[in-house]
């Protein structure tokens, strides 16, 4: 009876997992691209801090570049706090089409609060020497590659260009 | 059928509630969702520290 029992859960697990990926909507397809984007800057984010820190200590970077980094990275950790809020709220309300409103509402976030600081790191970067700078570069990465691939699924050229822009390398 | 379906056992031993809590709807989004907001609430506060680095002897 128990075997019985658990068989059929089996097979409405089976059946959901069919179910789940036939009904995936385009919305629910870009939350979870935008979690997982989230969940790669904000871990990168870290390593950037870390970075910086290393950079200062090591005497390679002065206190006012690592203060104006700091307080850059800070932007794009609130930023990203936010950004998540918002993400997880439509979650929770079981969004399946992202609204005017909705949209309007992502988007202010990620330009404002996400990518105008990170391009603003972009900049301050390209200020410091190779050698100053190669570790925190390395660092970022990450978080390039994580703002990059959103960008690109949401097709969100500008903030590519903006990038590429903007990533300078000085001898 | 016990011999066919194998991996049988192995719901014998994760239990109904874990079964069900597999059945819940996009685990990847709320973990994802649940990393995110540690790291950036993380990050945030090491920003802070990071700004008062090399400041500590100002008043």
């Amino acid at each position: 009876m128990r075997k019985r029992k658990l068989l059929s859960i089996a097979l409405v697990l089976c059946l959901f997992a069919g179910i789940a990926t036939t009904q995936t909507s385009c919305s629910e397809k870009q939350l979870g691209q935008a979690a997982e984007a989230a969940k790669d800057i904000a871990g990168g984010t870290r390593d950037v801090i870390k970075a910086v820190g290393d950079a200062y200590k090591a005497g390679l970077i002065t206190i006012e570049q690592k203060d104006r980094l700091a307080a850059l990275l800070k932007a794009v950790a609130k930023g990203g706090q936010h950004g998540v809020d918002v993400i997880d709220s439509l979650e929770k309300q079981g969004v399946t089409t992202l609204s005017p409103d909705n949209s309007r509402v992502l988007r202010a976030v990620f330009d404002d609060e996400v990518i105008s600081p990170f391009l603003s790191l972009l900049t301050e970067l390209g200020k410091l020497s190779d050698n100053s700078s190669v570790a925190i570069r390395a660092a970022l990465a990450s978080v390039r590659t994580a703002i990059v691939l959103l960008s690109s699924r949401i097709g969100r050229n500008d903030v590519i260009q903006a990038i590429r822009a903007r990533e300078v390398w000085n001898a | 059928m016990p011999d066919k379906i194998q991996w049988l056992p192995i719901l014998t031993e994760l239990g109904e509630e874990e079964v069900a809590r597999i059945i819940e709807k996009s685990p990847d989004i709320k973990s994802a969702i649940l990393k995110a907001r540690k790291d950036f609430k993380t990050a945030e506060t090491e920003a802070a520290d990071l700004e008062k680095l090399g400041h500590e002897s100002e008043g």
